[in-house]
């Protein structure tokens, strides 16, 4: 264990007495969120101030009271809250977009919204089902006059936050949309019913069946099934809300994604360095000592493993002062549950570990292994969202982010800084520890196979 | 008495079946406190045999067996007995000699008063105490040889192999380094295997000789011994220019007691003999006789750079 603990001493001793390593440890990746955080927040003249991103925080409050044909409330509600928020479907991407949560009267949510707290706040109004469905009389008299069957109009209000100018429009188009699929659903069931009514004089017990409500299951399930573009007859109303900065905020987004990629780069170089160790010797020097090679290489594993842990709890708490200096001394980007900060960075430093001891495994020298792991980092920060959020990738590319350390490590930090806990990252966390044990296991073997010096 | 290195057809080949063969059926059996140096020139092997030897390199075929253990199977038993010097300055040039030694030191297995003792003691014998805490990077050539040395001291060990200590180093430094492995013999007793391709280093420091090339050792012995091989004639050399030395003088010099051969040579008088101090006198009063100037004499013995010639045809740094 001392061999162990000596190996790991000189490994962090040498990587943080390096004066240049630590620019690009610890000043770069501080400075560059700095930037970007200070750009977005008006403080360097930009406008800019909400980015699109992940968890963006809104609001529901479904008033909607239904009809005999459903709830269409609902249906805003199931598309965007999950129905375990502990636990949502990582594969839903709404329930990626937006951490959405109901409430049940609107003076419940305004504050939010005006606190910033929400980005936008849906209402949707008592008689919205009612006023898209028609009774089977208001049917049966249109027919009767040869009429179109009527279409009621209704609408929706969202109040959102002047501040969140790019998150907010992100809901209301989404909002929209869905109301689109309810329209769509409506005009289907309001023609089917029409046709029934047309046939009730050659088959009177239709109108019976209509009448009692014994057919509603069918056109409900008509409803569901109808797909159609057709003629909105929801009316979305947007009303401004002055308040706060929304609770979303660039540098909570930025800030774990650069130091998430620099930490990366720390520690595949820590893995490279078994091959300038190989050739300036000192490798084969331990080797000739009564030192396993077990202990070496794990030494050297571990040693970079910490040294990464380091750079990254040192850049949290660089950048909470950070964010404490741009945002106020409440600010904190990363959230306010350490216990699942810990379990994340340590899930985070695991996964980039494997992955570079993987690089330098296949590298033969130490260039190759710096040329190695620029393209591939910077790749896998790239496609992982580090500069740019993954949902602006086309839909067939959406599976390439969720390959990449970066994507889960980013994805867990920004649901701690929209307020979540251990529960909600452990899907991010068990995504690291399987890309961690998969690149560590590649890394070994093929560094085992290299053994003889 | 056993041999505390026993070495039985060890062979090496890199990137088999095709690539070179470094090492080929090598046999060895060094006593216990005895200097072997193997003596080759660059390629022979050497550096592929002490790796071996040393557990870095899985030998291809063969035996090696150390104090009694096996190096394959009881590498580690084997790994407490040896102390490695390589060729490389094996440092790490942004730790200070005293952290190189404490680290080294403890993957040696030593720890707390024995470590800082052992630490302080090499530090003394290479004479480096009072710069102890300046980085290796700081450090001249030589100096980084001697904390080179100094890392393979550290735990006392029975057996010591030094890869080329003196390579790249200036004439002070290699008397120093030189002095100490004499050092390590007299007063502690160990085993030396020193690789060299200097044969003076080789002549002055071993009890024993092995010459390696390709791969295999061609002599082994003491420097007398492998010198008896070659004959005990020494080499005189007479400078005499672009004189034209009659055949008659020649054959009058060829006649004096102990000389086996004369040659004219790049304006030498190239001559052989037995005993070549005894026989310089009457040379020089039959040269001088015959009004033959000559502007310089040089008597050499006999050599391992001789033997090598001998053995090979080619000279050691060739």
């Amino acid at each position: 264990m001392r061999k162990l603990w000596a190996i790991i001493w000189k490994e962090n001793y040498l990587r943080f007495t390096d004066r240049t390593g630590a620019i690009y440890m610890f000043a770069t990746p501080i400075l560059l969120s700095a930037i970007i955080g200070l750009a977005f927040s008006g403080l360097m003249g930009a406008k800019a101030n909400d980015v699109p991103a992940l968890n963006i925080p809104v609001g529901i409050v479904n008033l909607d009271e239904g009809s005999a044909q459903g709830n269409f409330g609902a249906i805003f509600v199931t598309a965007l809250v999950p129905a375990d928020s502990e636990n949502p479907d990582p594969t839903n991407p709404l329930f990626t977009l937006f951490n959405a949560r109901t409430f049940a009267s609107p003076d419940e949510a305004m504050p939010l919204v005006q606190e910033g707290a929400l980005a936008a706040l849906l209402v949707i109004p008592a008689d919205f089902t009612a006023s898209l469905s028609s009774t089977p009389a208001a049917y049966m008299a249109a027919a009767a006059s040869g009429e179109t069957p009527p279409v009621g109009h209704t609408g929706l209000v969202i109040h959102w936050n002047r501040q969140a100018q790019i998150s907010a429009p992100i809901f209301r188009d989404t909002v929209q949309a869905i109301a689109n699929g309810i329209s769509t659903s409506t005009i289907a069931v309001n023609s089917t019913v029409s046709a029934i009514v047309r046939a009730i004089p050659s088959n009177p017990a239709l109108g019976l069946q209509l009448a009692s409500g014994g057919l509603n299951d069918t056109i409900a399930g008509i409803a569901r099934a109808a797909a159609q573009p057709g003629a909105n007859p929801i009316l979305i109303q947007q009303v401004d809300v002055a308040g706060e900065q929304v609770g979303f905020d660039p540098l909570a987004y930025f800030s774990p994604g650069f130091a998430i990629f620099f930490m990366g780069f720390t520690v595949t170089v820590g893995s490279a360095s078994i091959l300038q160790e190989h050739r300036r010797w000192t490798l084969q020097r331990m080797v000739t000592t009564p030192t396993t090679n077990a202990t070496i290489l794990g030494g050297k594993m571990l040693g970079t493993y910490i040294g990464g842990l380091l750079q990254m709890i040192v850049l949290i708490l660089a950048m909470i002062l950070v964010g404490r200096i741009l945002e106020g001394p409440e600010a904190n980007i990363w959230g306010n549950d350490p216990v699942a900060i810990a379990i994340l960075t340590l899930c985070a430093v695991a996964a980039a570990t494997g992955v570079g001891i993987a690089i330098a495994s296949f590298a033969k020298t130490e260039e190759q292994a710096g040329n190695l792991a620029a393209f591939i980092l910077f790749t896998m920060g790239l496609v992982g969202g580090v500069f740019f959020p993954t949902l602006t990738m086309p839909e067939f590319l959406q599976f390439l982010p969720r390959l990449t350390f970066h994507f889960w490590g980013m994805n867990g930090y920004t649901e701690l800084a929209a307020g979540g806990n251990v529960m909600s990252i452990l899907d991010n966390a068990a995504a690291l520890l399987v890309i961690a044990g998969i690149f560590f296991t590649i890394g070994l073997v093929q560094f085992n196979r290299r053994l003889d010096l | 008495m056993p041999s505390i290195i026993s070495v039985r057809d060890l062979k090496k080949q890199y990137n088999p079946p095709d690539g070179p063969i470094a090492v080929c059926d090598v046999d060895l059996e060094i006593q216990e406190g005895e200097i072997y140096s193997l003596l080759g020139p660059n390629g022979a092997g050497k550096t592929t045999t002490i790796s071996m030897l040393s557990g870095l390199l899985t030998p291809g075929g063969g035996s090696i067996t150390i104090g009694g253990h096996d190096i394959t199977t009881e590498a580690q038993q084997v790994k407490r007995l040896i102390g490695v010097v390589p060729q490389e300055i094996a440092l790490y040039s942004r730790l200070s000699a005293r952290q190189n030694l404490n680290f080294f030191g403890q993957l040696y297995g030593l720890s707390g008063k024995e470590l800082k003792q052992a630490v302080e003691e090499v530090l003394a014998m290479i004479d480096l105490t009072d710069r102890a805490n300046e980085k290796i990077e700081t450090y001249s050539g030589g100096m980084k040889r001697r904390v080179n040395i100094a890392v393979g001291l550290l735990h006392k060990p029975r057996i010591v192999y030094m890869d080329e200590p003196t390579v790249g180093v200036d004439p002070q430094s290699r008397r120093r380094i030189l002095d100490t492995v004499l050092e390590l013999k007299k007063q502690l007793g160990m085993t030396v295997l020193y690789t060299t391709h200097y044969m003076e280093e080789a002549q002055e420091l071993s009890d024993r000789v092995g010459i390696i090339d390709h791969g295999e050792i061609i002599a082994e012995g003491s420097t007398g011994q492998l010198i008896q091989t070659v004959g005990e004639e020494d080499q005189i050399q007479l400078r005499v220019g672009e004189q034209e030395i009659p055949a008659a003088i020649i054959s009058q010099m060829e006649q004096v007691e102990g000389v086996t051969h004369i040659r004219q040579q790049d304006g030498d008088l190239v001559v052989r003999a037995t005993r070549g101090r005894r026989a310089l006198p009457a040379l020089i009063t039959i040269a001088s006789h015959s009004d033959v100037q000559i502007n310089s004499v040089t008597v050499k013995e006999p050599d391992l750079e001789d033997v090598f010639l001998h053995l090979t045809g080619r000279g050691l740094r060739e």
